[in-house]
């Protein structure tokens, strides 16, 4: 059955049923307005709608969730394009650019320390092999395992293998206090 | 797990110049073809990459779905909301659809039959905007004339060379002629306005259209949706979830 061929009354159902959980995703992932996430909510449906003839009546929310992160997605893909075109345009001459004395630094000598010390770690992190400098980069930013398993498509084993050689590479060069222990 | 949202905005700063280097992030087709595993090693390295440059565009595959709220969370939508925002959505689809007033409506019967078709676009836009044509023009009377032919260009570009659009009283009314078939199942025209300093600006959501027996497809839009400037008119087949870009169209509006 498709909404297409009459289906209307579970189209219909599948809105009222599951507008709120999806429109919540949105604003609170991608943290847009409440406006914004009305609207993302509307085109995940609008998507949906459309690709009912691939929906197979069993699994609605596993499809209606693959919909909305790619819209999602896309939305966040918009953002960086467009930013990007605005950062090549934009000079210190446009008009109402303007300049922002930096707040007083606490204190100058450990805000040094602490700069130079997080170049080193860096440094150190862009000489660990490829997939380990990825595991360990999604855990810094937050990601837990589990997500960094599914983005790398990797098992979620191979994730801690990866993010514990990584961080003992890291110790050894680094010392000790450098790279706190895995909390995770 | 941890809470995405809280997280602090300066574990993010220092990837921004990788994501310069890097390129433009990844459509979602070639995430769809990244997750189905059909990509060869080196771009399925690129993408990852661009992941962790990038945890806005990884969240969104990542996060995890919040339950839905109850009554009394802050994002909670009444059934009464959830109501009104369905009628939109079928006014959309094209289903209950009569946004114009009638004496308005009967100013599109004598358009041509090769844009019969685009009626349904014109309910479309203008019900994007018929709160502000009601309100400053609707007195105003609307004539049509034959459609304007518009021949689709990929490589095309540069204000030079695109077409100016000519209004009939307060519409563009346009026939897109797109390169070679169609044969998706669903299309889709996308606006965009391209500004001087090289950004494009989507105008509005993509409409949906309906191309008619020979491929064309007919749009018209309110004058007032295309200030003077230059756009690009891109057609776009749906199947599914998949998106093809199937024409697009340089044009401008002359200033007034």
């Amino acid at each position: 059955m498709t909404v297409k061929n009459g289906g209307d009354d579970l189209f219909q159902s599948l809105y009222r049923r599951h507008y709120g959980r999806l429109r919540r995703f949105f604003r609170t992932v991608f943290r847009v307005s409440d406006e914004d996430a009305d609207d993302l909510t509307q085109d995940t449906f609008l998507r949906f709608y459309r690709g009912m003839d691939e929906y197979r009546g069993d699994a609605e929310w596993a499809f209606l969730e693959s919909i909305a992160r790619n819209v999602g997605f896309n939305r966040v893909r918009s953002q960086r394009t467009q930013k990007r075109g605005s950062e090549k345009t934009e000079s210190l001459d446009a008009p109402g650019l303007t300049y922002e004395p930096a707040a007083p630094l606490v204190d100058p000598i450990q805000t040094m320390i602490e700069a130079q010390r997080r170049q080193q770690v860096e440094a150190a992190i862009e000489e660990l092999p490829p997939l380990q400098q990825r595991c360990l980069k999604l855990q810094l930013q937050g990601f837990s395992y589990d997500e960094i398993a599914g983005l790398l498509r990797i098992s979620n084993d191979a994730v801690k293998s990866r993010i514990r050689d990584a961080r003992r590479a890291l110790r050894q060069k680094l010392g000790d206090t450098a790279i706190p222990e895995d909390e995770s | 797990m941890n809470n995405h949202t809280e997280r602090p905005e300066a574990n993010r700063e220092p990837i921004a110049p990788e994501r310069q280097k890097l390129g433009d992030p990844p459509t979602a087709e070639e995430m769809h073809a990244y997750f189905a595993g059909t990509l060869s090693e080196a771009e399925a390295e690129r993408i990852q990459d661009l992941l962790v440059a990038d945890p806005d565009l990884a969240r969104a595959y990542s996060a995890p779905m919040p339950d839905a709220p109850r009554p009394g969370d802050p994002d909670y939508v009444s059934d009464e909301q959830v109501a009104e925002r369905w009628q939109r959505l079928e006014a959309h689809l094209g289903r209950n659809v009569m946004v114009l007033p009638a004496k308005r409506w009967s100013a599109f019967q004598w358009i041509p039959s090769s844009v019969a078709a685009a009626l349904a676009v014109v309910s479309l836009l203008l019900y994007q905007q018929v709160q502000r044509l009601q309100s400053q023009a609707v007195n105003e009377p609307v004539f049509t004339t034959e459609a304007q032919l518009l021949h689709s260009d990929f490589r095309r570009s540069g204000a030079d060379r695109s077409t100016p659009l000519h209004a009939s009283g307060n519409l563009f009314v346009l026939n897109l002629q797109p390169e070679g078939g169609i044969d998706a199942r669903d299309y889709r025209i996308q606006i965009i306005r391209l500004e001087n300093d090289g950004t494009e600006r989507p105008v509005g959501p993509g409409y949906d259209v309906e191309p008619d027996a020979q491929g064309n497809v007919g749009v018209i839009i309110p004058r007032q949706l295309l200030p003077p400037g230059e756009y690009r008119i891109d057609l776009i087949g749906i199947d599914g979830m998949k998106e093809t870009p199937i024409s697009r169209f340089f044009v401008h509006t002359p200033a007034e």
